[in-house]
This record gives structure tokens, sequence and C-alpha cells, in this order.
């Protein structure tokens, strides 16, 4: 195996994770968060001449790729769904609690996701990425591709319009700190 | 808005087995056996359920070609459940008192494993204040575990499993719910519009209708308006009339998509809801649309104004910089349902939660 393979592993190791529960957070359903947490790093190994394959400076980059594959994540499990194909299943059955729990996660991020449905979904790209998954404001512009000032032009504006729609109340508050960049 | 649920590892091993085959991919050169994953029927309701969702972005005024409603024999067994809501209610638990809520959850009957079986006890507050608790084992004979369950702050794995409930902690969902709406037409709208979730919207109705009974106090009328809207949701057919639901007789009412069979089950004598089920199901014959919002008698799209709190009215389009042409996300932008791999024999149940008790409770983690 070759150092870029043994590189690729770590990096895996290190960010699987964050890959995962970001795209929980934007679909809902852990079975296919797992899946597209694949397809991040298949995309991810496919375009490696592009990046450097080093350390946390990556992450950005990876929820980069991660916001291209949920935006058609239909397209992104088809063009692997060959290699997703050849993944064993798991071995043993989850542990009951974890599944029950797992159960009522997937509910509750439903309706989280509802409450939001109303952002244009650039918006809401900037706004999980920013106030769920904490990224600053230059993280969030890496990932996307977009200019610093437009990631803060479109989280003011799904703050307003959150504020608009009236879900501002109890813990939304404390989800749209004011910028204070 | 609620707090996302707290992060979470991948289920144990998976971590491994993903990072193992991610590093096979890396370095497998030549293509290995192809495997077919889908029937090309499924593969091509996977499309058809695109072109469906892409629909809803222009206020679609067409009724023609719209799919029938759910089977004659499903909505036959709708009705009577409508009419039991009716006749048999359940008492209603009152602010300051819980809904206590026993049941029995099936997991995963793998090819070559047997299911696990759990227990689960939730005391969810009436009021929507304070924790509520949910008790569960670790499969027949284990241990029981304790949550208690918050949604306007996360808990720290200690706090979570504390014997005490802890401080500043709102269950928060709604639990009775009072603010649904008890005519059949609206109903059908409220579902339809409250569903997101990625799949299509026939298909994610009928979701909504399982989300929205579990673990939740529905006064008569609205379950009974809930029975008779989702006995015109298309695709929904009678499988099994006897089916043994944890020792009780069921029929067992669902819809298929991508290859799995949601199900609703209901006592064959009472008609009482039993519970629902999940299970492998490679039939590909339905084919979703519902894009179209739901048209009320005049025509007119049926946006009534939401009958849920929670629920903003729907929201126009924002003026957008002209870089930003992608699609209103009030399109189901979430991942449609995946089918299992076809290593899942048919009939395989995915997931199966059969209520054993329902009632009202004085003291949180007290079995009344």
């Amino acid at each position: 195996m070759g150092g870029d393979e043994h590189a690729f592993g770590e990096l895996f190791d290190r960010h699987a994770r964050a890959v995962y529960n970001y795209c929980f957070r934007r679909t809902a359903d852990w079975s296919v968060a797992e899946d597209l947490t694949s397809v991040v790093f298949l995309e991810t190994w496919r375009r490696r001449d592009q990046v450097r394959m080093n350390g946390d400076s990556l992450l950005p980059w990876l929820y980069g790729v991660a916001t291209n594959v949920l935006r058609n994540h239909r397209r992104s499990l088809r063009r692997h769904r060959d290699a997703l194909a050849r993944l064993p299943l798991p071995a043993t059955p989850d542990e009951t609690e974890d599944a029950a729990a797992r159960v009522d996660a997937e509910r509750r991020m439903r309706e989280v996701l509802e409450s939001i449905r109303s952002l244009p979904r650039r918006d809401q790209e900037v706004l999980v990425l920013c106030v769920w998954e904490g990224l600053g404001y230059a993280e969030a512009a890496e990932a996307l591709g977009v200019p610093v000032g437009t990631v803060r032009s479109r989280l003011a504006r799904a703050r307003e319009r959150l504020r608009r729609s009236g879900h501002t109340k109890g813990a939304t508050v404390s989800l749209l700190p004011e910028e204070t960049a | 808005m609620n707090l996302p649920p707290e992060p979470r590892d991948m289920p144990a091993g998976r971590h491994a087995a993903r990072r193992a085959h991610l590093m096979r991919e890396m370095t497998a050169h030549a293509p290995m056996r192809r495997r077919r994953l889908l029937p090309i029927g499924a593969f091509t309701a996977v499309l058809a359920g695109g072109i469906a969702a892409a629909l809803v972005i222009a206020p679609a005024t067409s009724v023609g070609n719209r799919p029938p409603a759910a089977g004659a024999e499903a909505a036959e067994v709708f009705h009577r459940a409508a009419d039991a809501a009716e006749a048999n209610p359940d008492p209603a638990p009152r602010p300051g008192q819980f809904l206590y809520v026993e049941s029995r959850e099936v997991h995963a009957a793998a090819a070559d494993h047997p299911a696990s079986v759990s227990r689960r006890k939730v005391w969810l507050p009436a009021d929507r204040r304070g924790p509520g608790l949910l008790l569960s084992d670790m499969g027949e004979g284990g241990k029981w575990g304790r949550a208690w369950l918050c949604t306007n702050r996360e808990l720290s794995r200690e706090e979570s499993s504390a014997a005490r409930p802890p401080a500043r902690c709102d269950y928060h969902h709604p639990v009775v719910r009072t603010d649904l709406p008890t005519d059949p037409e609206r109903m059908h709208a409220w579902l339809y519009r409250n569903s997101r979730g990625g799949n299509p919207p026939d298909v994610q109705a009928f979701i909504t209708v399982g989300d929205t009974l579990r673990e939740a106090y529905v006064p008569p009328a609205a379950l009974s308006a809930m029975f008779k809207a989702a006995a015109r949701i298309p695709g929904v057919t009678v499988t099994d009339r006897a089916l043994d639901f944890g020792g009780r007789k069921g029929i067992a009412v669902g819809q298929t998509w991508q290859g799995v069979r949601h199900e609703l089950i209901f006592d064959a004598s009472t008609y009482r809801l039993l519970g629902e089920r999940q299970v492998v199901d490679h039939d590909a014959s339905f084919r979703p649309t519902g894009g179209a919002t739901p048209l009320s008698p005049s025509g007119e799209p049926t946006d009534l104004p939401s009958a849920d709190p929670r629920t903003p009215a729907p929201t126009l389009p924002p003026d957008r910089p002209s870089d930003e042409t992608d699609l209103p996300s009030a399109v189901p932008t979430g991942e449609p349902t995946m089918p299992p791999s076809n290593a899942w024999k048919e009939g395989t149940v995915l997931y199966q939660s059969a209520t054993v008790r329902t009632a009202v409770a004085e003291e949180i983690g007290r079995t009344p």
C-alpha cells in the first residue's frame, strides 16, 4: 500500500465521524448518511490530485465534497453503487438500545429539517455548516467555494428569514447567534 | 426550531467495515464482479420519484393521471380503524400527567442472525414541559437502560443515564396532539404538507402517518381523520389479514418503496392500531407521484394555514442573486429510502414495534 493510501486511511479515521454526522443532519437518515460517508471519501479519493492529503486543513474540503454529494445524492449514490454493493453487510444487528435511540434521532432530525426547509438550499447549506457544524466563515467559504462575504450575507439572510417565519423562539435564539466577526 | 440530535458514532463495527471497504476500493484496479443492485423497475421508479418531486416547484394544477388512492381493501381497513378510534377512545393525559407507552421492538433479523427483541417504556409529559423518560432493555432478559429525553439542549452521557432528571430539560415534542385537523380532507393536506424526508410525497405522507401516531396521544376525532386520510394515499395495500403480531392477530396495511414495505398493523378484530413494521419487499410495481399539492374541490391548491403551530406558513421563494439558480428547497431534498442490499431476503423484518400498552401516568418513571 502506497503512502497516499496510508494517508487516506488516516484521513478517514480522523474525519469520517464529522462527515457522517453532517450527512445525517442534512438527510435525517443514519443508513443513508453511512453510505454517503463512503461516497464522500470515494469521491475525495477520485479527486486526490486536487488536494494534499494531510491534516485538519482538509476538513473544509471534505465538507465541500459532502455538500456537493448531498446536492444530488441520488446521482452520487448511483455513480458509486457498484462500489457500495461490495460492502459487507453488518455482521451483527445493532445493539437494540442504540437502534431505538437512532430511530428517535431520525424523527427529531426530520422535525429540525422541517423548520429550515423554507430557506433556499444554499442558505440552508451555510446555516448548517456555520451553526450546526461550527465552521468559521472562512472555512465555510472554502467548503462551498464562494467568497467569505457571500457566506456572511447568506447567513444573515437565513437568520432574518427564520426570524420572520417565527422560528426564533426558545432554542433557536442560541442557534442563531448574532454575527460577531 | 429544535436542536439537531447529538452527533453519534457509526454503529458498532461500521467504521472499521467502511474503512476496510474504502481501502479495498482504492487499491482494486480491476473492476470486480458486477452485482445487480436493483431490479430495473425499482430503478425506473427512483427516476420517476425525482421527476414527481421536480413537479412540485411549479404550482401544479393538473389532476390528470393521479394514481388511484389506497386499494379498496386497505381503505376498508382504514375506515374500520377510524370507526374504532371514535368508538373506543384512549384516556387523554392532562397537563402535569404523562403519556405512558410500552412497546416491544424487533430489530434487523439478518440472514443468519435471529432478530433481537427489546422492550421499551416511555413517559412523555403531556404539557411538553420537563423531561421525558425512556427505559429500554438490552434484549430479552437484559438489563434496563435509562435515557432522559429533552430537545431543548444536549445531555451528556452521564446526565442522560443519571437516576435523577437533568435540570433545564424539556421534552418539548408534541405529546397530546390537539393541534391536528379533525377533518379527513384537511388531514390529507396536512400529511402532505408536513411530510419532508426525501421520499416522493405519496411515500413520505404514509411514513408521516406512522411518525405522527407513534408514542403520541391523538384525540379520537383527529385519529379517525388520520385513518380516513391514509385511506386516500396511493399504493397502500393489505398484504396479510392474519399476521401473528406479538401473539395478536393483525392486519398489515402498507406501502412498498425502494425494496422496503412500511406497514401499519391493525388488530384483526378490534381494528385498533397495534404497531408498525418495515419489511423487505422486492415488489417494485408502485409508482408514486403525489408531486402535486392536493387540490381542494374548488380546484385551488389546498394550502390551508398550518394547523401545527410549530410549522410556519409556506413562504415564497426569496429574491435571490442571479448566481443562485437552484431549486427552492421546498422540494423534498432529503434522502430517499435506500433499498436494502439484495442479500436481504424478501420478507425479512427490518424493524417491528408493537405497542403493548398505552396509559396515563401520574408520575414519571412509575408504571401506571
